[in-house]
């Protein structure tokens, strides 16, 4: 009965952090929901591996949190570059090319 | 418990290779060239077993059943592996002697070819998931390797941010499956499915995978990041991400779809076919609006994909024996055609606009040459194997009664034929309208392409040679 109030917070937080990456321009605040997105994956596996008795969805967790933090790593990284050029980090302002 | 690592040999090989890269790399009085000869020769020998481990059949699982080694991996790894060894020759000239972090850029190739062969063979979502990040990040790094240009910091953020956000679909579609079916094993998974076929976690897990896989291998309406990425990334990284992390990205999601999600075929194969029809259609369509030559590739290479989910859609042992010949060809034209787009240079840079070509075919015959055939390759003309390849596709595809998506498909490869051919006609038929001063010839980008060229000829002569390893090799 307590895994679907964990899912649909779980599911509730994903679709916050679709909506962000969406219709947020500055790409440290995108990037921020992105997180939120595998956050959000992070509380279902947890939740659903309790449910299970199965070890495994946490140890998932584990997995999954160091992948975040050498995407942050990389990310920041990849955005301090871009303002070096542009002195903005607004995704509209940052698009030389079209086609 | 004792670990058989002669399974793993490809991967300690090119872990092996990254150490000694890594190692060479801290000594400032060592050539930078040296850093990509040991690259090439590292990923020679992980070729040369994971052909031979093909030859005699090696199989097994390891590491508590999270690696499946079979013939279909190893088939993979040989697509990842020619890649490499065609990007790393074609990169030696293109990044020059004199830049000194020449050593980093070969590591993360490395590093990427790891995460290729880890999704190849993973038989647990979450090994898929670490072997596609291992792969994106790396990617990421190497779309913004040029710093100071503008275009190539873009494209590495652009491509960060929808790969991140990709990633994010992709790790909550594996949530939702380990919820449905309760276990992310992929042989438990297809066993599990009999049992609650309809249950709605699994099926939106489902299609959040097919959202995450659909930007990975840029389809149709996922495609937004890829003609900007392969614009704005140095030449040479557009050829790696077109053609390895494509492969890659199908061999994951043919084996999840067609092993572990293949009980609920009815609820996929509709969506895998629009999709295919869609890409296809668009990628063809909006190529021929495209001046930039690197565009016109991004777009074609997303109409490749459409051709190569046509193998998922016919959803039998047929479709993905073609699916995976047709690339291992794709990928060697790709990077054909990218090679030649960096033969192409002047004083100014890189010559991206196609108008620039008009009149090479005189000035410079050889480069024209090997254009030629790489786009007629790409179109699908015989004798190439790009005609190989769409025959067999389609072939798997009318056997399976996907009647239509095969019209749509051989409508498709006429619409190309006319962008492919127009750059050809440029070439051969027009006058330049202004002198550009192109530079001579690097020797070792005409290695490069002289290999893809003589894999594409004979490929497309000797078709049976190379089908029949995939055909062997399928896990169905």
């Amino acid at each position: 009965m307590a895994l679907q109030y964990y899912l649909i917070l779980s599911a509730l937080l994903f679709t916050i952090g679709v909506i962000g990456v969406l219709i947020r321009r500055n790409a440290i605040i995108i990037f921020m929901c992105i997180e939120l997105m595998l956050n959000a994956a992070n509380l279902a596996f947890v939740a659903i591996g309790r449910e299970l008795g199965d070890a495994s969805g946490q140890i998932f967790v584990f997995f999954v949190m160091t992948v975040a933090a050498a995407e942050v790593a990389i990310g920041l990284a990849i955005i301090v570059s871009v303002f070096r050029h542009r002195e903005t980090i607004n995704i509209d302002e940052i698009n030389t090319m079209k086609g | 418990m004792t670990i058989n690592w002669q399974l793993l040999m490809p991967e300690l090989i090119i872990i092996l290779t990254f150490i000694l890269v890594a190692i060479f790399d801290l000594f400032n009085s060592i050539q930078k060239t040296v850093a990509a000869w040991l690259t090439i020769v590292g990923c020679a020998i992980a070729l040369y077993v994971s052909i031979d481990m093909l030859q005699v059949g090696m199989e097994g699982t390891e590491f508590s059943n999270m690696i499946q080694v079979d013939k279909y991996s190893l088939f993979f790894n040989v697509i990842f592996l020619v890649s490499t060894i065609l990007v790393v020759l074609i990169s030696m000239n293109y990044l020059g002697r004199t830049d000194r972090r020449q050593g980093e850029y070969y590591l993360l190739i490395l590093l990427a070819t790891l995460g290729m062969m880890l999704m190849a063979s993973g038989n647990e979502l979450i090994v898929v998931f670490l072997g596609l990040e291992l792969m994106s990040l790396s990617l990421y790094v190497l779309a913004g390797y040029f710093q100071r240009s503008m275009a190539s910091s873009e494209a590495g953020m652009k491509y960060l941010l929808l790969g991140a956000f990709a990633s994010g679909f992709f790790l909550y579609g594996i949530a939702l499956i380990y919820g449905g079916a309760g276990t992310t094993s992929i042989p438990k998974i297809a066993s599990a499915i009999t049992v609650n076929a309809t249950s709605p976690l699994l099926l939106s897990g489902m299609f959040l995978l097919v959202v995450g896989f659909g930007f990975k291998v840029a389809l149709v309406p996922f495609h937004q990041w890829a003609p900007d990425v392969y614009e704005g990334a140095p030449t040479s990284i557009a050829a790696f991400i077109s053609a390895g992390p494509k492969a890659a990205g199908f061999a994951a999601f043919l084996r999840i779809f067609l092993e572990a999600l293949q009980n609920i075929q009815s609820e996929w194969i509709v969506v895998v076919t629009i999709l295919a029809a869609l890409t296809m259609t668009v990628g063809n369509l909006v190529a021929i609006a495209q001046r930039n030559i690197k565009r016109m590739l991004a777009y074609s290479s997303i109409a490749h994909a459409g051709y190569v989910l046509v193998g998922l859609a016919a959803a039998n042992k047929d479709g993905i024996s073609s699916a995976m010949f047709y690339l291992l060809i794709y990928c060697i034209m790709n990077i054909g055609a990218f090679g030649a787009v960096i033969l192409a240079r002047t004083e100014d840079g890189e010559s991206l606009m196609i108008s620039d070509y008009a009149g090479l075919g005189f000035k410079k015959p050889l480069l024209a040459l090997f254009m030629t055939l790489m786009l007629l390759s790409l179109a699908g003309f015989p004798p190439t194997a790009g005609f190989v390849g769409k025959f067999y596709i389609f072939r798997s595809a009318v056997e399976s009664g996907q009647i239509w998506l095969v019209i749509i498909g051989a409508i498709n490869t006429a619409i190309s034929a006319f962008y492919y051919l127009r750059v050809v006609v440029a070439m051969y038929m027009r006058e330049p309208e202004e002198e550009l001063d192109f530079h001579p010839y690097p020797s070792l980008l005409i290695v490069a392409l002289t290999l893809a060229a003589i894999g594409v000829v004979l490929i497309g002569i000797l078709p049976s040679y190379f089908l029949s390893p995939a055909q062997i090799s399928t896990f169905l």
